[in-house]
């Protein structure tokens, strides 16, 4: 066998690690140890002169195991195994030790953060040591794409991907393509028609010989990786399946139920109405209470669900600035009534809003500030004197005093929700939610239509809340994306599957009873289990409940956990 | 709990506010302010309720009157809201609100009335000329007459029952009880403040205006005292003719430079003048220099030949009496010092309420 | 001196890790006694590599995995579970308190709840004191 040779690298992240971690000092403990030839900090180690400076010591000192202590190997763990490609040192050589996410930047106390980095590189290092050669596989890549959602984004990304000259299957649960940009009238800041927009979309969608609509359609299930998918969906009662390399999910949002807010009464008293309820009364041009009459005074009140701990943190994006909207549509339909614009903060974002807002404010609309910390607007009924048909009372944040708003129409500004499928299809396509339901992201700003499983790429208000702007581009992105990857013609997967040892399985089959992916046979003549790797995702599972230790998963083999959790602890020696 | 109005600021359109919506609330001009203290209508809190119309707040409150018109809010302000003459508006619009008679809402939101009661005062002076056939001394022997009925009956009509509403809007109706001692402490502070505008000197750089104000006002009220009471005209006593000489020269002096500052509009205070502002300032010129010239004439002994002149003079008396005084910005000279001394008592009300408080919880 | 107890976690990729890096980039402290080993699923989590953890001289052992139904494997989180449980008899036989050993859920999105978790475990092995099972595995070999 070889002679171990490894070179440890501490990075200070600029002053991210090294104003609290002693990183020279941490090179000079490592030093010490067995095998290690090189051990060195570096300012910026994912800089390229970090980099050049690894590849440079790999062919000088032939070295053949590498450790970077830095951040986390979620980030940055590929660009070194791409160094190490470029040295020629196979890539699963390597070792990350998390020192900023997991350390730097969650401690206060010196000492006790450098204590503890030096036992999480002590532990890489004494894991590299066990680690192996692994070989990539390439698959051919399924140049047909599958997106989940007929919304503006799903349509957006079909067109795209289909211009390009490659299939796409575009799912939709619903029995119309549009979503809900097809139930808005017009759209902000430009109020230009979101129907004129959306329509030939639709048609474009419907008459391209490469978009295949499935409507009133439901998954049932989605098997494969990246570069080869399948699926079965069912349509009017029949399954059929298709097979594609990537998945766009796009399955946008839900307007939230202001039923639960009992300050509103909606549904309680009837002239207490929600956005998308007066987007369809704009859209047939006339706005009336619920007895037929035209309203003299209207309120529009924000952050209905959003930015409130009991219904939804977050703020949802897009409602100030169509309340906006409709401050400025209903003026020009109703131009002698009251307008109240009922806000918390007026979050007009984006290019051209904060114009648009400067204008609205213009139009005769009284701007009246709540504080969701001192309580919500109620709504009540009001008297025969009141000469109005509700009162809204609340404490007005910038006078100060509580005051009385009469109106004959409220509208409700209510919140974006994550659709009621998201998490359904995030359990068949394999990908992450975040607290509100919406899904994540591989990187929020690196990586933001991507998600951390393979060939599976995210859009528009599935993400998070968002304006048809932004779902548009995170749309094309998305397209880009699978476009790019069907260029490729092929992809390389994920090697660190499970293996089995012929010699030593038993035969017990319990591995297969865990696999979640059915990767795992059973080969009657040889009586030993055998891993299919195109399918085996490298959960490790089976490789946990093996009795005889027959399985090995490869790059979290038992004896490179072991000897990790075995360097964790060496700590015998360690004072400062 | 308040009704919010939306329509009330546009009746506040005629009084000079322009920019009440460009405000957004920033507190600039609240932070500058060398008189803003908390819970104050000063000056972005009476904005806000102006944006609101929050009716009874800007009534109830004497606030707009502490404010001198520096003009640093309107000049800090990042969106030009001109919250100074914000503030300016609000207190003509107050002295509509106080006026029981409600002419001068008629005058300060009618132009055309304003100078059809300017006219008709004029043309009556005139009539009494005729009766008396234009002879000088019958003529200024009314002339004598009219202003003492006409300080009397102002007063005693006018001045008095506004200053009594102006107590029962901002004490009395908001049930804040002041003992009749803290009243009557208050009342040596109150003619200081009205004949000194001592709180003017709080305003930064404020100096030269204070100060040219304050002869004027002495000038103006010592003109009025020697030709009503001294007989100025009638005299010849050489020193009340000399004094009358220095106090008439004193009130159009002064306000030919404020005349002149309205015109260029340099300053914050002067950018902005209503009709209103006009009248005050023209009127009390053209009062000072009549009644100087007059007495020139007399003491040249030319009045004879000269009927006209008094004629002229009788005409801007009158119409400064019975228009201007009563239903005009004259009354700020009121309103103003009876302002500080509501919000005096106000904040002692208030501060001997939470000792009540405190002695209680403590016993 | 206090005693500062060495705490091994074991974090899921998808989840736990991920939370446990939110918690940094969050900037939320916590106490530096826990070193993370990653293991792609909490399905990974051997009892070999926990009685290895207790007899290098750990003195707790924390597991942490999606939340049940949001396992990227699907149900590695429920073989976890159910090990655990079996784990935990087996180690009051070997003499180890079963609170040293824990399992809990944490998503990527909890950042706060691994600090918070992190702290809460620190003290309860701190309340412990430090872990005998090292000794007696040394005097036995």
């Amino acid at each position: 066998m070889e002679e171990i040779r490894i070179g440890v690298y501490i990075c200070w992240c600029g002053s991210n690690i090294a104003q609290l971690i002693d990183v020279k000092f941490i090179a000079g403990e490592i030093k010490k140890l067995e095998n290690v030839i090189i051990s060195r900090d570096y300012k910026y180690m994912c800089s390229d002169p970090g980099q050049e400076t690894l590849i440079a010591d790999i062919k000088q000192n032939k070295l053949n195991r590498i450790v970077v202590a830095a951040c986390s190997p979620r980030i940055h763990e590929p660009t070194f195994r791409k160094a190490l490609e470029k040295a020629g040192l196979n890539p699963y050589m390597f070792q990350m030790a998390n020192i900023r996410e997991q350390d730097s930047w969650v401690h206060i106390d010196k000492e006790y953060a450098t204590l503890k980095a030096v036992a999480l590189v002590k532990a890489a290092v004494s894991r590299v040591k066990h680690h192996e050669p692994l070989n990539k596989k390439s698959v051919e890549v399924n140049s047909a794409t599958m997106v989940i959602g007929g919304g503006i984004t799903g349509l957006t990304s079909a067109l795209e991907i289909a211009q390009a000259g490659k299939q796409v299957y575009l799912i939709e649960k619903s029995d119309s393509l549009g979503g809900i940009t097809a139930k808005i009238d017009l759209t902000y800041p430009d109020l230009k028609s979101a129907g004129q927009m959306i329509r030939p979309k639709i048609s474009q969608v419907q008459n391209h010989n490469l978009i295949e609509v499935f409507l009133n359609t439901i998954l049932e299930d989605i098997s494969g990786y990246v570069g080869n998918f399948s699926t079965k969906v069912r349509r009017n009662g029949t399954s059929e399946e298709i097979t594609f390399g990537n998945i766009i999910v796009a399955t946008g949002l839900k307007p939230f139920s202001p039923v639960t807010i009992p300050e509103y009464k909606y549904k309680v008293l009837p002239d207490v109405i929600t956005s998308i309820e007066l987007e369809k009364m704009l859209q047939d041009g006339t706005v009336k209470t619920s007895d037929g009459s035209k309203p003299d005074n209207i309120a529009i009140i924000h952050c209905v669900g959003s930015r409130n701990e009991q219904y939804h943190p977050y703020c949802s994006r897009t409602c100030c600035s169509t309340a906006l909207k409709y401050a400025n549509q209903l003026r020009s339909l109703l131009p002698d009534a009251h307008l109240f614009d009922i806000y918390a903060d007026m979050r007009a974002y984006g290019k051209g809003c904060e114009e648009f807002y400067t204008n609205t404010s213009n139009k005769n609309i009284m701007f009246l500030m709540y504080d969701q910390k001192n309580g919500l607007p109620e709504i009540r009924k009001a008297n025969s004197s009141d000469n109005a048909g509700m009162i809204i009372t609340f404490s007005e944040k910038l006078s100060g005093e509580n005051i009385e708003v009469p109106v004959d129409l409220v509208i409700l500004m209510t919140a974006v929700e994550a659709h009621e499928d998201a998490k359904e299809v995030a359990r068949l396509t394999g990908i992450s939610l975040c607290g509100n339901d919406f899904y994540i992201e591989k990187h929020p700003k690196l990586d933001p239509v991507a998600t951390t499983t393979d060939g599976v790429y995210i859009a528009g208000t599935c993400q998070g809340p968002k304006g048809i702007d932004e779902s548009i581009v995170q749309a094309k992105a998305a397209a880009a994306k699978v476009l790019s990857m069907i260029a490729m013609g092929s992809i390389e997967i994920e090697v660190a599957v499970s293996h089995v040892n012929e010699e030593v399985c038993c035969g017990c089959q319990t591995c297969i009873m865990v696999c979640p992916y059915k990767a795992i046979s059973f080969d009657e003549e040889k009586n030993v289990s055998v891993v299919n790797e195109a399918l085996c995702k490298g959960c490790g599972t089976c490789g946990s409940t093996c009795p005889t230790g027959a399985i090995k998963s490869l790059h979290f083999t038992d004896i490179q956990i072991l000897s990790q959790i075995e360097g964790l602890l060496k700590t015998e020696s360690e004072t400062i | 709990m308040n009704r919010v109005d939306p329509k009330f600021k546009d009746k506040l359109k005629p009084y000079g506010i322009s920019d009440w919506n460009e405000c957004f609330h920033c507190g600039n001009c609240t932070a500058i302010c060398s008189h803003s203290e908390d819970s104050l209508l000063m000056p972005r809190n009476g904005i806000r309720a102006i944006q609101l119309g929050l009716k009874d707040k800007i009534h109830n409150n004497v606030d707009p009157w502490l404010c001198y018109y520096c003009g640093d809010c309107s000049e800090e302000c990042p969106r030009n809201a001109n919250p100074g003459e914000l503030m300016m508006a609000l207190r003509r619009y107050l002295t509509t609100v106080y006026d029981w008679t409600g002419v001068s809402r008629i005058f300060y939101t009618s132009r055309t009335v304003m100078i059809a009661a300017f006219l008709i005062v004029a043309a009556a002076v005139v009539g009494i000329g005729a009766m008396y056939s234009f002879q000088l001394e019958p003529i200024m022997e009314f002339g004598h007459l009219f202003e003492k009925i006409a300080i009397i009956s102002v007063a005693a009509f006018i001045l008095l029952p506004n200053i009594i509403r102006m107590f029962r809007l901002t004490l009395i109706k908001q049930k804040i009880k002041v003992p009749l001692s803290t009243l009557l402490s208050g009342i040596a502070d109150l003619v200081i403040n009205m004949f000194t505008q001592k709180k003017t000197l709080d305003c930064k750089e404020n100096r030269v205006r204070w100060f040219e104000h304050f002869i004027l006002v002495l000038g103006y009220l010592l003109l009025l005292a020697t030709t009503v009471f001294l007989n100025w005209f009638g005299t010849d006593n050489i020193y009340i003719i000399i004094f009358g000489y220095v106090v008439g020269a004193i009130t159009f002096i002064v306000t030919f430079d404020f005349i002149i500052r309205r015109i260029r509009k340099k300053a914050e205070i002067s950018k902005f003048s209503h009709l209103s502002d006009w009248m005050f300032v023209v009127w009390l010129f053209l009062m000072g220099l009549s009644t100087f010239l007059i007495r020139v004439f007399i003491d040249i002994g030319i009045i004879q030949d000269h009927l006209w002149l008094y004629l002229v003079h009788l005409i801007i008396l009158a119409q400064w009496a019975v228009i201007i005084v009563p239903f005009g910005k004259w009354m700020h000279f009121l309103y103003r010092s009876f302002a500080i001394y509501i919000a005096e008592m106000k904040k002692k009300a208030l501060s001997l309420k939470q000792q009540n408080q405190v002695t209680t919880i403590t016993a | 001196m206090t005693f500062e107890p060495t705490i091994v976690s074991f974090l899921c990729n998808w989840c736990s890790y991920t939370g446990a890096d939110l918690a940094g980039t969050s900037r939320i402290p916590y106490s530096p006694n826990l070193r993370t080993i990653r293991i792609m699923c909490s399905g990974r989590i051997e009892p070999t590599f926990v009685m290895k953890a207790f007899r290098e001289g750990a003195d707790g052992v924390l597991m942490c995995g999606c939340h049940p139904g949001d396992c990227h494997y699907h149900e590695g989180n429920y073989k976890c579970l159910r090990r655990y449980h079996l784990l935990q008899k087996y180690i009051v036989q070997m003499g180890i308190e079963k609170e040293r050993m824990r399992l809990e859920w944490i998503s990527a999105s909890e950042g706060k709840q691994f600090a918070a978790l992190a702290d809460e475990f620190t003290e309860t092995i701190k309340k412990l004191g430090p872990s005998k099972i090292k000794k007696v595995m040394e005097t036995l070999t």
